[in-house]
This record gives C-alpha cells, sequence and structure tokens, in this order.
C-alpha cells in the first residue's frame, strides 16, 4: 500500500530547481533519502507538509491530495527537522502538553517511553537540551502521535553511535507492523545499510535512483589499481579518480563496463557510490 | 480555534503584554485622556512578533496538524484576544471614572481650565473608536506582515505609526464635539449617535479584521517557510 506518492513535484528558485520529483512510500518500509547538502531534500520534505508551495505535480497521502486534506494528513504525517529548536525558554513538558492537544491519536504511554527511554527530563527548558537531546526529544514528539508515515530531516545528526543503533530498531520496530513507513534523509550510511530498505536518490533537484539499496549497489562497480595502469586511458569517462600512495581507485556504472588492464573489480558500497558520482560531477 | 488561542497563550505570548493591555485602567484617573488607555496594548502587541521570532513559533504552528492559512488565525485570535480583552477590562474602570468623579468640577478643582472646557472622559463612543482602531491595526498590519514573515520592522512601525496618528483624530474628535462627551448620554439624540458609534465600531473594527485575516491568509499561502 502506497502511504505517500509524490508526481512530479517542481519548485523554481533563483539559484535551485526541484525537477518534476516522484517517488512514493509503501507502508512497511523504510527509505533512506539521500544526496548531498542543497540537493532539494529538505524543500522536498517542505513540499509535502505544504511549508513550501510546490510549483506544481502532485502530493497525495492515501489516494487523497495533502493539500486538500491538509490538518489530517499532518497529523497522519510526522514530520522532524533535526531537533526541536522552538520556544528555548519553555519547559518540555508545557511544549508536549500543547502539542499534544493537536493529536487525535497522540499516545502518551508510547510517549512517556521514549521519554524514559532517551533519557529526557521533562523539566528542563528546550534551550537546556544538547544537541543530540533535542533530537531525541523530536522524536519523542514525532514518534508518539500516531503517524502512519514519518518524515525525517537528519533524525540521527547529534547522536552518539549507540543512540543512532538504538533509533534505528525503533525504526524497524514501528515499520514490522507493515502499516507504517518511514522516510529519513542522512549523511551516515551506515544508519541506512542496518535499517534501510530502498533509497530515493536525489542530485541537483533530480531523483537520481530510487530503488533497493542492493539492486542500486549491483549497478556501480569500484574499479582499483596501480596508477600507472591509468596510462594511455581516456580518464575524462572516468569521473572522479581518486589517487594516493601510487594507488588508484574509482566507481564506473557497470554497463559502461569499463576494463583496466591489471585492475582489480568489486561491486561499489552505496557511499563509494555516492562519494564517487558527487565528486565527479563536471569531470 | 480555542486549542489554538491556548497554544498562543501558553508558548507565545510574552506576560508583559497583559501588563500593557492592563495599563489601560489609566482610564480610570480623571481629567486624563479616556482614550490613551488603549495605546498601551498597542505598544505591546508590538513585541509580539519579535518574540514569536525568535522563538521560531511560525515554524512550530506550520508543522501542527493544522491548514497552513491557520498559522494566520493563530496569531490573529491572540491579537483580537489581546484587543478585545483590553476593552472589556477598561469598562469598569471607565464606568468607576464617571460615577465617581464629577468630570468637569474635579478639573476646574485641579486648576485645569482647558480639562474642564473639553471632555477627556469616556464615553460609549471611545470603545467604538477603540474597536475601531484595533480594525485598523489588523488590517494595515496583518496582510502586510504575512506577505513576508521574516521582515517585521517596517509592517510594524508603519502600522502602529498611522494607527497612533488615527487614534489621535479621533481622541480629538471625542473631546471637541460635545455629542460624544459622557454629559451627553442624558440626551437622546447624542445617546443614539455614541451608540450608533459604538456599534459602528465594532461592526467596522470586526469587518476590517475579518478582511485581515483573509487576506493575510491569501497572503500566507504563498509564503514559502
Amino acid at each position: 500500500m502506497k502511504i505517500l506518492t509524490l508526481e512530479n513535484v517542481r519548485k523554481h528558485y533563483p539559484a535551485f530547481e526541484l525537477q518534476d520529483v516522484s517517488f512514493s512510500l509503501e507502508a512497511g518500509h523504510i527509505v533512506g533519502f539521500i544526496g548531498r547538502n542543497g540537493a532539494g531534500k529538505t524543500t522536498t520534505l517542505k513540499c509535502i507538509y505544504n511549508l513550501v508551495s510546490p510549483d506544481g505535480g502532485s502530493i497525495k497521502y492515501l489516494d487523497k491530495e495533502i493539500r486538500s486534506t491538509e490538518a489530517f494528513a499532518k497529523s497522519e504525517i510526522g514530520l522532524l527537522f533535526g531537533g526541536i529548536e522552538y520556544y528555548p525558554n519553555k519547559k518540555l513538558k508545557a511544549m508536549t502538553k500543547i502539542t499534544s492537544s493537536f493529536y487525535p491519536k497522540w499516545d502518551q504511554a508510547l510517549y512517556e517511553s521514549f521519554v524514559k527511554d532517551f533519557g529526557l527530563d521533562e523539566s528542563k527548558k528546550i534551550k537546556e537540551l544538547s544537541n543530540g537531546m533535542k533530537v531525541k526529544y523530536g522524536l519523542a514528539l514525532a514518534l508518539s502521535h500516531g503517524a502512519k508515515a514519518l518524515l525525517l530531516d537528519e533524525p540521527t545528526s547529534g547522536l552518539d553511535p549507540v543512540s543512532r543503533d538504538e533509533l534505528m530498531d525503533i525504526f524497524l520496530r514501528i515499520v514490522s507492523d507493515g502499516e507504517h513507513a518511514i522516510l529519513f534523509s542522512t549523511h551516515v550510511i551506515s544508519d541506512l545499510e542496518k535499517s534501510a530498505d530502498d533509497i530515493v536518490y536525489i542530485k541537483g533537484g533530480k531523483i537520481i535512483a530510487n530503488e533497493t539499496i542492493s539492486s542500486f549497489e549491483k549497478k556501480y562497480e569500484m574499479i582499483l589499481g596501480e596508477e600507472e595502469m591509468l596510462k594511455g586511458q581516456d580518464l575524462s569517462k572516468l569521473g572522479y579518480i581518486r589517487t594516493h600512495a601510487g594507488k588508484f581507485e574509482f566507481v564506473v556504472p557497470v554497463k559502461e563496463n569499463i576494463v583496466i588492464e591489471g585492475a582489480t573489480k568489486r561491486q561499489a558500497t552505496l557511499e563509494e557510490i555516492m562519494v564517487f558520482l558527487e565528486r565527479g560531477e563536471g569531470k | 480555534m480555542w486549542k489554538l488561542l491556548k497554544k498562543e497563550f501558553l508558548l507565545s505570548l510574552n506576560p508583559n503584554v497583559i501588563i500593557m493591555g492592563l495599563l489601560g485602567i489609566t482610564i480610570a484617573i480623571p481629567s486624563y485622556p479616556a482614550f490613551v488607555g488603549f495605546f498601551y496594548i498597542l505598544g505591546g502587541l508590538c513585541s509580539i512578533m519579535p518574540r514569536a521570532a525568535a522563538d521560531k513559533d511560525l515554524e512550530y504552528t506550520a508543522m501542527l496538524p493544522i491548514p497552513k492559512h491557520q498559522v494566520v488565525v493563530s496569531k490573529l485570535l491572540l491579537f483580537i484576544a489581546l484587543e478585545l480583552g483590553t476593552v472589556l477590562f477598561t469598562v469598569p474602570f471607565a464606568v468607576l471614572r464617571v460615577l465617581v468623579f464629577d468630570p468637569q468640577l474635579f478639573a476646574a478643582a485641579q486648576g485645569d481650565e482647558l480639562a474642564s472646557m473639553i471632555s477627556m472622559e469616556p464615553s460609549l463612543s471611545t470603545f467604538g473608536f477603540a474597536f475601531l482602531i484595533f480594525g485598523i491595526y489588523n488590517i494595515l498590519f496583518f496582510p502586510w506582515f504575512y506577505k513576508n514573515p521574516s521582515k517585521i520592522n517596517a509592517p510594524q512601525l508603519v502600522s502602529t505609526l498611522i494607527t497612533m496618528v488615527i487614534s489621535i483624530v479621533f481622541m480629538a474628535v471625542s473631546m471637541a464635539i460635545p455629542a460624544l462627551n459622557f454629559e451627553a448620554l442624558q440626551t437622546p439624540l447624542y445617546l443614539g449617535i455614541q451608540l450608533g458609534i459604538l456599534v459602528g465600531g465594532l461592526l467596522i473594527g470586526g469587518l476590517l479584521t475579518f478582511l485581515a485575516a483573509k487576506l493575510a491568509s491569501k497572503h500566507f499561502e504563498k509564503v514559502d517557510i
């Protein structure tokens, strides 16, 4: 079941353009939303929540346009941008009391379990929380209002490795009922590898991949060898080539069938594909 | 609607704004121009948006499960509550003033000949004008501000200044026209005029505020947060 569907979403800014962004979020799936800073991840998430008005395209929650059922859709979709930074002088308790009153499916017991698990002190003011705690507090709110879809913009930034791992477990637990879905952006690729089924990869405002991580990885290969093996090769076709201590490595699409005599090949990892694709830009 | 208002009062509102509204109590001071009682809250309203910007209130509200235009409605509800609250709060003090003090005698006893000649007393028209200036402030400020909420100063400064100038005109009119004096309430014709200003001020002020909500919401729909 498709919980969220974007079709040809467009947004034009003088210096940036979101170009026909299309993807969907299936129930029971965790999707990694990846791309460099400024690629359009946050703008896309803001379009979904009507914080940014798209110039065109369609965004549906279940089968209905989000803009025609905005309040309902927002109560069913949780959105979190990093940590909570609102009302720095207010205590968590006061924030939660007001925030929860807007959500008909608010689960206070679940919220309290997150407060306990995350070690949050509700008598503290927002400004007294560390960055990591602000993220955890935001997650506790987003995870407690009964959302079917969770859209999380870099939810693991500022979290220590243990908390990140715990969070990935929480994500897996949430989608295990087959009714919920999570889309989260991150620059920590290992987080994706732990939990995500699929990736949506955005580059320069365009979706360049929307598939399972394994199928995406299978499309690219890493070629490694000694620098002297590159002599006589047409390097202009190879994108970004990393050289160090007399050795080279680069990532190319498998379909290009690049052969360099003496060099070895292996399947590229998601992180390697991202780095080499992005750094190869304009080469 | 009540949830939004509760959110505004518990999360967004600086308590000092309420204190500014409470300064409407000055309407009870003999020989003090009654209309000035409403100036303080205008000053207080000016502090709401800068504080909201520091608190990222707009971003928080837009993330709540409400349609985008209700972000505007939420803030306008707060302004209306403070404006109406100030008017209602001043009513008993206005009544107290006119019941306890004979305005003309008090002014004369103070040796203030000018004050004894013109009326600065609260009357029904004072409140009609109050509703009107709040409506004017709302229609000036809200549609302008919600075109680009990141710029607070110009809409706030200009809206407040224009409202203050119009307020001074109303104040002068109230003092200069005998039909608008408190004493004139005993004359049925003047009572009718004052009631007309009261009801007219309420209706026109309400209409201007309604238009402010419509226009500001329309502008804000196009704003990218």
